[in-house]
């Protein structure tokens, strides 16, 4: 009884903020007609032939790994992750049905073999494994509208407790911190026993932000430059440290806002084969990276990368248009400003060009969370003149020292 | 296909400027009714002038000052209407159309517009009228046409001219319904009561202001009282009377005029109460709530400084 008033005040407390998502049931995505990779190594290299077959798996220029088995199309340079880039595009065809051999566990293995091998995936962890830093795994994330680590959580809470063992042997290390948003807590429940430091975060919308958890962590564990990876990315390197096979699939949850879908997609597939469901039209907005701080980007082409891990459709009618409106000073942005910034005088100060006043409101702290800019009743662009004030000042500062 | 690019964030609550006038709006209505139950057609008669010649003036100003009027988003027919709620039944005309200019033109628009007045606009309107026609803003005369069903002797100029043992006659009850006579909405008290608890409901106002003003009017009369119970009255009758509740939800709750950081806000809540009950107290005028908050507004920007600013993240995510 008193256990659930309490709930339902939270709920309340909570319901003021914006909810990050809840779980969805993750669905494999079919393969698209092509697919984009990224090239990242080029000095020294020599790109495959065009019209060359690659297998599954098949490393075509070192660090450039095929999620699939195809034609090497063409090479282009098309805009991934908002810089132009060099990409590879492969037309995958049908896998026939063969014995394909089942590589061996590489648990037993050296950790230099599991490192190259998790290397073929895009994961560099050399460095973090020497260097003995703590590592934070997030199960929750970042932006509202994008449920992947939620749901990811929710599918693997049986097998947690021994990826965690795995997890401590391959990294050789204590201490690790597990985020888990708070209406999640209970399905973690038995892993307080594992030997992992559980942290409960609420679940409402700046919170699950990388920078904030790393900040509050770092402050009460006093750790010292922690890594930080998500649980997708935990998960595969378990996965890939048992079997010795790469993983090039990634999890992205693709939403108008209004329906969510979980999908598991090939790493390089285009977004446009993602939104193939909504109805795009000139005016439309298509948002990489969550509604709060993604990116929007004009060309569909673009592929799902690493980095990527929810895509927002935004249609004519319910998009925020940038407005200059006048400041009512009603204070909703200092109320929700994860760092206490007092938003409304820097915004003012920087549309009036102050920006010295600025930075004397300490505007360098802010992590551009955009919960000001949310709420504000005047629909001001509180973020983009923060981000104005910022290079402002960092060029001013840069004049002085010349 | 062409898609539009812009930077994050891409999403918003969906509050507006309208939104929130029309809360303001919604926690006035209870006060209007009030009004048109006591006073009929003679309180419409200054409540449509008002929001009729505050919609106008807003246009005309804004095309004087060549800017863009924005009539439909409400914060015109806002003022019209608090404005209208303090004033007598039989204010004339002519007096209603200059106060509400004044409100528009002096209070607001001369600043800059919405968002930019250092003062509650209908303050200043509300004490140049005052000052200017004292006699046409007399709510005990104004009150003599009239068969109310209660006694039509301002408690407030009782309480100055008979001091306080006269005010006993009042129960405080009854000033509680609103059975004083005062400005046309602003002695609701129970109706100001439940309009300004729904704005705090909605997070249209926060509740620091309120509560720190009530907390400083009880505090100060309770103090005077202390001195000479038979001059000054007790602490309930000064809240419950004139323009204090309508001060303490409404005026000084003004986003521009009052202060955004919580210290400020306390501070401030306490001053206009103090202030409030300094004024009825010591000075010539019977309600001070008027120059009480206007003083204070004053020092909106002084203590806009006290807003203390953590090094680190305020968002405390963990226990």
């Amino acid at each position: 009884m008193n256990s659930a008033i309490r709930k339902s005040n939270r709920m309340k407390k909570e319901k003021k903020f914006l909810q990050i998502a809840k779980e969805k049931q993750i669905n494999n995505f079919p393969l698209p007609e092509y697919i984009f990779l990224k090239v990242t190594e080029q000095k020294g290299f020599k790109m495959p032939p065009i019209g060359s077959r690659v297998s599954k798996f098949e490393e075509i220029i070192p660090g450039v790994v095929s999620p699939v088995m195809g034609e090497i199309k063409e090479i282009l340079n098309i805009p991934v992750d908002e810089i132009d880039t060099n990409v590879i595009k492969i037309a995958p065809v049908q896998e026939e049905e063969t014995d394909a051999e089942v590589p061996d566990s590489l648990i037993d293995e050296s950790t230099d073999n599991i490192l190259s091998q998790l290397k073929k995936s895009g994961y560099f962890l050399e460095e973090e494994i020497s260097s003995g830093c703590d590592i934070i795994i997030s199960a929750a994330d970042a932006d509202p509208l994008c449920s992947v680590s939620q749901q990811i959580l929710r599918d693997n809470q049986s097998s947690l407790k021994e990826k965690f063992q795995l997890f401590k042997k391959l990294v050789n290390r204590d201490n690790i911190y597990f985020v888990v948003a708070q209406h999640q807590f209970e399905q973690v429940w038995q892993l307080q026993t594992s030997g992992v430091a559980l942290v409960k975060i609420p679940s409402y919308y700046p919170s699950a932000l990388p920078e904030v958890i790393i900040d509050s962590l770092k402050r009460k564990y006093s750790l010292k430059s922690p890594l930080y990876i998500s649980i997708e990315d935990f998960l595969n390197i378990c996965t890939i440290a048992e079997t010795g096979v790469p993983i090039l699939d990634k999890v992205v949850s693709v939403t108008d806002f209004k329906g969510t879908r979980n999908l598991r997609v090939k790493i390089g597939t285009p977004v446009k084969f993602l939104l193939e469901e909504s109805e795009l039209k000139n005016g439309s907005k298509v948002i990489v990276g969550g509604p709060m701080r993604g990116y929007t980007v004009y060309d569909t082409d673009t592929p799902v990368t690493w980095n990527i891990s929810c895509i927002c459709v935004q249609y004519k009618d319910n998009i925020v248009r940038a407005v200059n409106n006048q400041c009512l000073n009603c204070g909703k942005c200092n109320e929700f400003c994860p760092v206490a910034l007092s938003v409304n005088m820097i915004t003012r100060y920087s549309e009036f060009s102050n920006f010295e006043k600025c930075g004397e409101l300490d505007v360098d702290n802010c992590i551009e969370c955009g919960i000001c800019a949310y709420y504000c009743p005047a629909g001001r662009s509180l973020v983009q003149l923060i981000r104005l004030a910022k290079s402002e000042l960092k060029e001013s500062v840069g004049e002085k020292e010349l | 296909m062409k898609l539009l690019v812009s930077s994050s964030p891409h999403w918003h609550s969906g509050s507006s400027e309208f939104k929130i006038n029309r809360d303001f709006i919604i926690g006035l209505i209870p006060a209007v009714i009030h009004s048109l139950y006591f006073f009929g057609m003679h309180a419409a008669r200054v409540i449509s002038l008002c929001i009729a010649i505050a919609i106008l003036s807003e246009i005309l100003i804004m095309k004087v000052f060549k800017k863009k009027a924005d009539p439909y988003n409400g914060s015109a027919v806002y003022l019209g209407i608090l404005f209208a709620m303090l004033l007598p039944p039989t204010t004339p005309y002519w007096v209603v159309i200059f106060g509400i200019f004044l409100t528009v033109f002096i209070g607001r628009e001369i600043f800059g517009g919405l968002g930019s007045n250092p003062f509650s606009p209908v303050l200043v309107g509300m004490a140049i009228l005052e000052l200017s026609w004292p006699i046409h803003l007399n709510v005990n005369l104004s009150s003599v046409n009239y068969n109310l069903g209660f006694d039509c002797h301002s408690p407030l100029t009782a309480l100055k001219s008979a001091g306080a043992d006269y005010t006993s006659k009042f129960s405080l009850f009854e000033l509680g319904l609103g059975n004083q006579v005062g400005g046309i909405g602003s002695v609701a008290i129970l109706f100001i009561i439940l309009g300004g608890i729904y704005l705090l409901i909605r997070k249209v106002i926060r509740w620091e202001i309120p509560l720190f003003f009530a907390i400083g009017v009880v505090g100060m009369a309770a103090i005077f009282r202390a001195i000479d119970p038979h001059v000054f009255a007790c602490p309930w009758f000064h809240l419950l009377t004139g323009n204090v509740m309508i001060g303490m939800f409404f005026l000084s709750t003004d986003y521009s005029s009052s202060p955004y950081s919580n210290p400020g806000k306390i501070i401030f809540g306490l001053g206009c109460g103090i202030l409030t009950v300094l004024f009825r107290a010591m000075s010539v005028h019977e309600d001070g709530v008027i120059y009480a908050i206007l003083i204070m507004n004053l020092f909106t920007p002084m203590l806009d400084k006290l807003v203390r600013r953590p090094k680190e993240l305020k968002l405390h995510i963990l226990e």
